[in-house]
């Protein structure tokens, strides 16, 4: 595949302004160590089987199904974040270390899970494309696992997660506050503390990748 | 195409040149000759990476991009993005497009855990200024996601691009910490 290359910015082409962003750069890595990494670890027996295989659902065939089918009370985040956890739980069944430490959040109980797709359609799917490098038990728990992840999403859509928390710093404070996003946020912030006059910084957000999120802070932050 | 990029050489602490380009060939065998052999067995998030394999499944899957960071004739970063399949988490920007990282290492010889001290500094910082430029140029107003190794947090802590720090991510097995520009100017 070919791109081009962003031509690099005006602004950062003052040889003073890149040494002091390199020296940013710097001083960030050693906050870590010079760890930088980012991306998931996939571990020796996946990672080798996608350099000779590669296996990979087309996400829009399935969002397409989800949509058929559940267009009625999901969404497209709702679709997007079924196939992420779909093709993971592929990923996980082909190394067959789908187990309780390496799987995701916990599902459901099989037996109280509704067949929001026909299980039909939803096999048929998965061997129109990923049949060659599955057995036939795979493909069948896939199905099964896929019907647990899609009734979870359909208990708990995402327009109806409460609105995300916003902690934010000021000079003095730091701020807890529920709102949609962070303008609101800040006003908030601004209406209820109107001594508050400085910037406000955003140290985390909870509630945007999963309903009753728990939110963890850096102890020396408080 | 190519552009020039700065690191700092810690041994004499001086600001060397390198290029940032599309992987070539060339960048994968240096992964594949002259990084995983100092990576097997060291424990790190990465050990087990193979960037060939990642190669070429990027050709498999639309909007897969690789970028590799080169000094002195050796590949001292790696990186790829999902410019096309990946939106935004957070509920103010939900489902905006996004350049998400799928994968940034550097070079185990730029590592103090491995080697101390490390050759460069630098590398993994201007490969995520990258991706922010890629985004904008793409029309993304700058967003990128991303989810973070543990001993990493830190750096994308520190690095002033305003990455959000999004907590853990429950659809990941892992439950990596994900980070995600958060733009708020949009018009």
């Amino acid at each position: 595949m070919t791109q081009s290359i962003p031509a690099q910015p005006k602004a950062t082409s003052d040889k003073t302004t890149r040494h002091q962003r390199l020296m940013e750069l710097v001083e960030a890595e050693d906050a870590a160590n010079g760890e930088v990494g980012c991306g998931r670890d996939l571990g020796k027996g996946l990672s080798g089987y996608l350099s000779t295989r590669g296996v990979v659902l087309d996400d829009e065939e399935l969002k397409s199904l989800l949509r058929e089918h559940l267009g009625h009370i999901l969404m497209e985040p709702d679709f997007d974040s079924i196939a992420t956890q779909i093709q993971r739980r592929l990923e996980s069944l082909v190394v067959q270390s789908l187990d309780s430490a390496s799987s995701s959040a916990p599902l459901l109980d099989s037996t109280n899970v509704t067949e929001h797709i026909p299980t039909k359609e939803l096999r048929k799917l998965f061997q129109s494309q990923i049949a060659d490098f599955c057995s036939k038990d795979t493909l069948e728990q896939l199905v099964q696992l896929s019907h647990q992840i899609i009734h979870k999403a359909v208990l708990q859509p995402r327009h109806t997660w409460s609105k995300p928390i916003w902690v934010l710093r000021g000079e003095t404070q730091i701020y807890i506050v529920q709102e949609t996003g962070i303008e609101a946020a800040i006003a908030k912030v601004k209406t209820q503390h109107p001594q508050e006059t400085g910037r406000l910084e955003v140290i985390t957000v909870g509630g945007v990748l999963a309903p009753n999120q728990v939110i963890s802070l850096d102890a020396n932050l408080l | 195409m190519s552009r020039i990029i700065q690191l700092l050489q810690v041994q004499d602490q001086q600001i060397v040149d390198a290029i940032l380009a599309e992987v070539t060939d060339k960048h994968l065998e240096d992964a594949k000759t002259l990084w995983e052999p100092i990576l097997e067995g060291s424990g790190q998030d990465d050990e087990y990476w193979n960037w060939v394999g990642k190669s070429r499944r990027s050709k498999l899957l639309p909007g897969d991009e690789l970028y590799a960071i080169e000094c002195e004739g050796v590949t001292q970063g790696l990186m790829m993005l999902d410019v096309l399949k990946k939106r935004c988490q957070i509920e103010s920007q939900l489902r905006r497009r996004l350049v998400y990282i799928s994968a940034l290492a550097t070079a185990p010889w730029n590592r103090p855990l491995i080697t101390n001290p490390p050759t460069y500094k630098g590398v993994g910082g201007n490969l995520v200024d990258f991706a922010i430029a890629r985004s904008y140029e793409l029309g993304y107003q700058g967003r990128i996601g991303l989810h973070a190794l543990p001993g990493a947090l830190g750096f994308y802590r520190k690095l002033r691009i305003g990455l959000l720090n999004c907590g853990p991510d429950p659809e990941e097995p892992d439950n990596l910490v994900y980070f995600e520009i958060l733009r708020i100017d949009d018009p």
